[in-house]
């Protein structure tokens, strides 16, 4: 396997130039957006760079316990950006977001190990830690959308929740056209972007694959599993959130925790 | 079938119901009146659990109000609400609605139980599978009042059940609803009608109770 050709620091310093084109027509346009570009370009470097770092360090060490906590890490800054996204409470949303997260990156993860990858190592950091990146970034838009379907449906229709209760629904049945408006707005854009895939956009991964020397053969296997990989995390992760918040988020007599969502 | 003693509800200090007491016999059919504000949805929603009162004592069917009873309680009620705003499609959704729940199942009403009891309300069978967006306001209220009566519940919770009803519908309405001695009604309203049919009133405004002789 051949690797990428490096890139000089220098080239990509000068890369960078590239963004004035942007630059130009956000601030020309009055958008207001021009420090918050800067700032995002800015972060988007420096977490890189020291992703860069770090990865070369761990990949390094390969060492199962700190492959663990890096994941672990990972697992907790999304469980934060989720519930930060969709205006919950921290305190009664963060046990079921982290359980939901962890347990489906248990299973889809295992599974993929298992079934289809196969590695020799089973917490190599070389496959471990970019595969769980790319399913918690996708957990992370997916939740975000599915939670404020859910909470904003909820509040919205909440006569259509009270009328279910009082003629004899249980919690569960009450809800569930709000778990289907949820799952619904969640799955869609994961759907759209399968049906399409390869037709207009190919995909980062898989990009990122070919440039670094593989044949496209062996890439679109890749991603293909990462594909299904993608979209059976996303939305167990928002149908295990749902169901553990939702023995957190009533009280006793089935009404909404009026804590649980910040604007209510 | 209820009884509230002592049952004050409010948030903080803005205090809604002031040590309200009132018992309901089986089969009585009785109307809660009162100015807007004076309580009368807050004392409906505690009934059904929807409030926590801040104190006083609640027993509904002779089970008092708490988390072990409110399954219990909420499967032997049905409630119309004023507002029917739900999200549904069509007038069968609405009326089939509460049937879709484990606990109703077996109660799902055939063609003819629907046509009997939509005949006894003033309703056409044709309006099931037209939008909700076609229908009236009092034909919804109807639907919703038929989808109640088909749960079978021995007490029912009725808020402004006449509010969108003209005068042939609401005759309708009170005889076939009143006709019926097993069943007991709780209702809000503001109609004069429904007030001078109902066995007993309470004035949440004046606090005061009146039973009416038949």
């Amino acid at each position: 396997m051949n690797s990428a050709t490096d890139i000089d620091w220098f080239d990509l310093a000068v890369g960078y130039l590239l963004l004035v084109l942007p630059l130009w027509a956000i601030a020309y346009f009055r958008t207001g957006l021009v420090k918050d570009t800067l700032i995002a370009i800015a972060r988007m470097s420096v977490q890189l760079f020291l992703v860069g770092l770090y990865l070369e360090f761990i990949f390094k060490l390969n060492n199962i316990w700190i492959n663990m906590l890096w994941v672990l890490l990972m697992v907790l800054f999304a469980t934060y950006t989720i519930i930060g996204r969709s205006a919950l409470s921290y305190k009664i949303y963060w046990f079921p977001l982290f359980s939901a997260i962890a347990l489906s990156l248990i299973v889809v993860i295992g599974y993929c190990f298992i079934v289809i990858l196969k590695p020799d190592y089973f917490f190599e950091a070389r496959y471990l830690i970019p595969i769980a990146g790319m399913l918690l970034g996708n957990c992370i838009q997916s939740n975000i959308i599915g939670l404020n379907a859910y909470y904003s449906r909820l509040r919205e229709d909440q006569l259509l929740y009270y009328y279910a209760l009082a003629n004899g629904a249980t919690r569960e049945e009450a809800l569930i056209p709000f778990m289907r408006d949820a799952l619904r707005k969640a799955a869609n854009p994961a759907i759209a972007s399968m049906a399409v895939i390869g037709l207009v956009s190919l995909p980062g991964m898989m990009t990122g694959q070919i440039l670094g020397g593989s044949n496209p053969g062996v890439a679109i296997k890749y991603q293909i599993m990462i594909m299904i990989a993608i979209f059976t995390a996303s939305l167990l992760t928002v149908v295990l959130t749902i169901f553990i918040a939702n023995k957190f988020a009533f009280d006793d007599f089935d009404n909404f925790k009026s804590n649980a969502v910040k604007i209510l | 079938m209820i009884q509230v003693k002592n049952l004050v509800v409010g948030f903080e200090k803005d205090i809604v119901l002031n040590n309200l007491s009132f018992e309901v016999e089986k089969g009585a059919k009785v109307a809660i009146k009162g100015l807007s504000g004076s309580g009368k949805s807050t004392l409906l929603k505690t009934l059904m659990g929807f409030i926590i009162p801040q104190s006083g004592e609640i027993k509904i069917l002779g089970k008092p109000l708490h988390k072990n009873h409110i399954l219990y309680i909420r499967s032997n009620i049905a409630w119309l609400p004023q507002e029917l705003n739900l999200s549904l499609n069509n007038a069968r959704d609405l009326l089939i609605m509460p049937f879709s729940f484990a606990r109703n199942k077996a109660l799902t009403p055939d063609e003819k139980d629907i046509e009997s009891i939509f005949f006894d309300l003033g309703l056409e069978c044709n309006l099931l599978n037209k939008s909700l967006h076609e229908i009236s306001g009092g034909q919804k209220q109807r639907i919703a009042l038929a989808s109640c009566v088909l749960l079978k519940r021995p007490l029912l919770f009725l808020d402004e059940p006449t509010s969108a009803l003209d005068a042939i519908s609401k005759h309708k309405v009170i005889s076939y609803l009143f006709g019926n001695p097993e069943l007991t009604i709780l209702s809000l309203s503001h109609d004069e009608d429904w007030i001078r049919h109902s066995s007993l009133v309470i004035d949440l405004s004046s606090s005061e109770t009146r039973v009416n002789q038949p």
